[in-house]
């Protein structure tokens, strides 16, 4: 006998099918995965604003800048040798950071060798409107005592720390020496201070 | 221990710079104060002339409102011309001039100076007046 034998082909088993399902499913399921997302919630704080804080000396409650505060109490007129004036300021702290003071002081007019300039921190100014009229600064802490020139000299090297608010007074006298030189009749003098804030270490 | 050394060296030169930043701050205006003191002026004496005598002998006086601002001031009369005479002065207000005071200046024109001084100070105020001595000695004249 010749001829071909073929083995029949085995019937397709039933257990493939279920196996297909289950890796389609699986893939179905993991594709799914992808479309899923976390929870999450937003809020919307508002920021606070944030100010810097700021420096600011004040003279008798003046600026005295760009306009030059006038230091009324520390004029006088009809001055004569061995006369004095005196006079104060008070200084504050205008502004929300602590600092210290410094000042220099110059002075112009012919009288200017001649008058002695003393300042004291803390102090008083006495009164005196009889001639000889010889004011002067009383109590305090004397910083200065001598002519001022036109160079710029240190009056004040530095207070203690003034905190916002706080104040000092300072008191300047200015004295005629008795032995000006009768060339200075009718003469005059201006003396310039001026006080610098520095902000006070912490 | 030369790394240490130089790594003791290297490290203020690396941490100072930083500090460059901790300036303070300084009012940007500075505030300024100003005030005035004027010296004052002493008055001058206004000087007025009169003549007195009998006859020709004659002299002259020599008056003055005095000052007292600030204070009374203290007066002195002068010759110029005769600069080591000085003149009498009467109630810090009056100076008589006589002939017989100025023989050395008969027949001419002399200057009368009056100085008043702020006591205590080196501060005086002048004024002149002329006056002429007569040539024979006997009489002052006002201008």
């Amino acid at each position: 006998m010749t001829g071909r034998h073929v083995a029949p082909r085995p019937a397709r088993s039933g257990v493939w099918r279920p196996g297909v399902v289950a890796l389609v499913g699986a893939l179905g399921l993991v594709g799914g995965l992808g479309t899923q997302a976390y929870w999450n919630d937003q809020a919307t704080v508002t920021g606070q604003t944030v100010t810097s804080g700021s420096l600011d000396l004040l003279v008798d409650g003046e600026q005295g800048n760009p306009s030059t505060y006038p230091w009324a109490s520390l004029s006088m007129t009809d001055m004569a040798p061995g006369e004095s004036k005196a006079g104060t300021v008070t200084l504050s702290n205008g502004g929300t950071t602590p600092f210290t003071v410094s000042a220099t002081a110059t002075a112009s007019g012919n009288l200017d060798p001649h008058v002695t300039a003393r300042v004291v921190l803390a102090g008083s100014a006495t009164t005196d409107s009889t001639y000889p009229r010889q004011e002067t600064c009383t109590g305090g802490t004397q910083t200065f005592n001598d002519t001022l020139g036109n160079s710029g000299k240190t009056v004040i090297s530095s207070t203690s720390t003034m905190a916002a608010g706080a104040t000092l007074v300072v008191c300047v006298s200015l004295t005629l020496a008795t032995n000006a030189p009768n060339s200075m009749q009718g003469k005059s003098y201006t003396p310039v201070f001026t006080f610098t804030a520095t902000q006070a270490a912490s | 221990m030369r790394r240490l050394l130089l790594a003791l060296v290297a490290l203020p030169l690396v941490l100072l710079p930083g500090r460059t930043t901790l300036a303070p701050w300084t009012d940007p205006a500075p505030p300024r104060t100003t005030s005035t003191l004027s010296a004052l002026s002493l008055v001058a004496p206004t000087l007025s002339c009169a003549t007195r005598g009998i006859l020709t002998l004659t002299v002259a006086d020599v008056t003055w409102s005095p000052s007292s601002f600030p204070a009374p001031l203290s007066y002195s009369a002068v010759i110029v011309q005769a600069p080591g005479l000085n003149l009498s002065v009467t109630a810090n207000s009056l100076t008589t001039v006589s002939p017989s005071l100025l023989s050395t200046l008969l027949g001419s024109w002399v200057t009368l100076r009056v100085t008043g001084t702020l006591p205590g100070t080196a501060w005086t105020t002048s004024s002149d007046i002329q006056l002429y001595v007569g040539l024979a000695g006997l009489s002052v004249s006002c201008p």
